[in-house]
């Protein structure tokens, strides 16, 4: 929880959920009704063009919601939400979601959010490649992701992981604090 | 949102269906599908997931309310309020025996924003309430090829209490419109 009082215009506050599974995405499904094949069954949207089961829009919003609750605490509220759907998040992403306080009027304070997907890509150790994550296999990296630089390398103990950290949901919210 | 000439002339047939209202729907809240929501985001506040027992042992759900994006859950998806442009179709022409569908392959269909707002709302959502979901088509474009749509929709409850406004936005892509 964050109280009103910890926060200032211009302040930052970052947050990591995931990773993000089959078989939570199949349970979004069910719980949200939304049961769309492009979330649940790999070959029907790879038909639709989409290299395999995407997570919903919803949900990576909902887990932005869940970042917003979390700061808002038991007493705080969640007065709005908006986000845009801008890029895919797929099973073993990471969710990052950064937020910026814009305002801060009487107790309600306005955020600007980001949303990024971190997807693993591999590991190399000693110049070799030792593990391949899904991304690797299935063609999810695309040049124009190379092209933009979101592909990114951070040292882990099995060796240097390579990622791509894309941007998922940008947004807005505004949220009621306790003083 | 500025559209080309082309875009503009693309977007004229789709114009039909602006302002045209969503079938209202009826969505009945329950305190077990509000702890499922919530605690598949990993929530752990005992606002949205405390659930305590009644002197005659039954579960008690009065004191949690709905996870602020629990909205999702009757607003899109196939029980979604929204879901009901997925019907829609052109008027029927001369010489047609069916009229062509507005979103012909729902495979295409992106969901592309969200908006949960609750600033105007009277009521928290809450267990065992019946809610009802009015709603209308606020624009239909065609931008970068795919088709867009934007619903809004307004949820009350049986009395007449405002509980949430909400917005979806889909993008169909080429081949499905």
């Amino acid at each position: 929880m964050v109280k009103l009082s910890d926060l200032e215009v211009g302040k930052t506050l970052t947050y990591t959920y995931g990773p993000v599974t089959r078989n939570n995405i199949t349970k979004y499904a069910s719980v949200s009704a939304d049961r769309n094949n492009i979330h649940i069954d790999d070959e029907y949207a790879a038909k639709m063009g989409l290299k395999g089961v995407i997570a919903h829009g919803c949900y990576s919003l909902a887990m932005i919601g869940e970042c917003l609750v979390e700061i808002a605490g038991e007493k705080g509220d969640v007065v709005r939400i908006y986000g845009e759907m801008r890029g895919m998040v797929r099973p073993g992403d990471m969710w990052k979601i950064t937020l910026t306080v814009k305002d801060i009027h009487d107790d309600l304070v306005e955020l600007e959010f980001v949303e990024e997907s971190k997807t693993p890509i591999k590991i190399e150790k000693n110049g070799q490649i030792i593990k391949k994550f899904e991304a690797e296999e299935r063609g999810w990296v695309t040049e124009k992701d190379i092209e933009q630089g979101l592909i990114k390398t951070e040292v882990t103990e099995e060796g240097m992981l390579h990622y791509r950290l894309r941007k998922a949901i940008p947004g807005i919210a505004t949220l009621r604090l306790e003083r | 949102m500025q559209l080309t000439p082309e875009e503009e002339k693309l977007s004229e047939k789709f114009k039909i269906f602006i302002g045209k209202k969503i079938k209202k729907s009826i969505h009945r809240v329950k305190g077990k599908n509000l702890v499922q929501f919530a605690e598949l985001l990993g929530n752990t506040n005992p606002k949205y997931v405390r659930i305590t027992e009644t002197a005659d042992g039954k579960t008690d759900y009065s004191n949690i309310v709905a996870h602020p994006c629990y909205p999702n859950c009757f607003t899109v998806g196939d029980n979604g309020a929204a879901f009901d442009v997925i019907n829609w179709r052109f008027p029927l022409k001369e010489g047609e025996e069916q009229a062509p569908k507005l979103i012909r392959n729902y495979g295409k269909l992106l969901h592309t924003s969200q908006e949960y707002d609750y600033s105007k709302a009277e009521l928290p959502i809450q267990h065992g309430q019946k809610l009802y979901t009015t709603g209308f088509m606020e624009k239909a474009y065609i931008k970068a090829g795919k088709l867009w749509l934007v619903v809004h929709m307004d949820t009350h409850t049986e009395e007449g209490k405002l509980v949430v406004q909400s917005k979806v936005t889909t993008a169909i892509r080429e081949g499905g419109y």
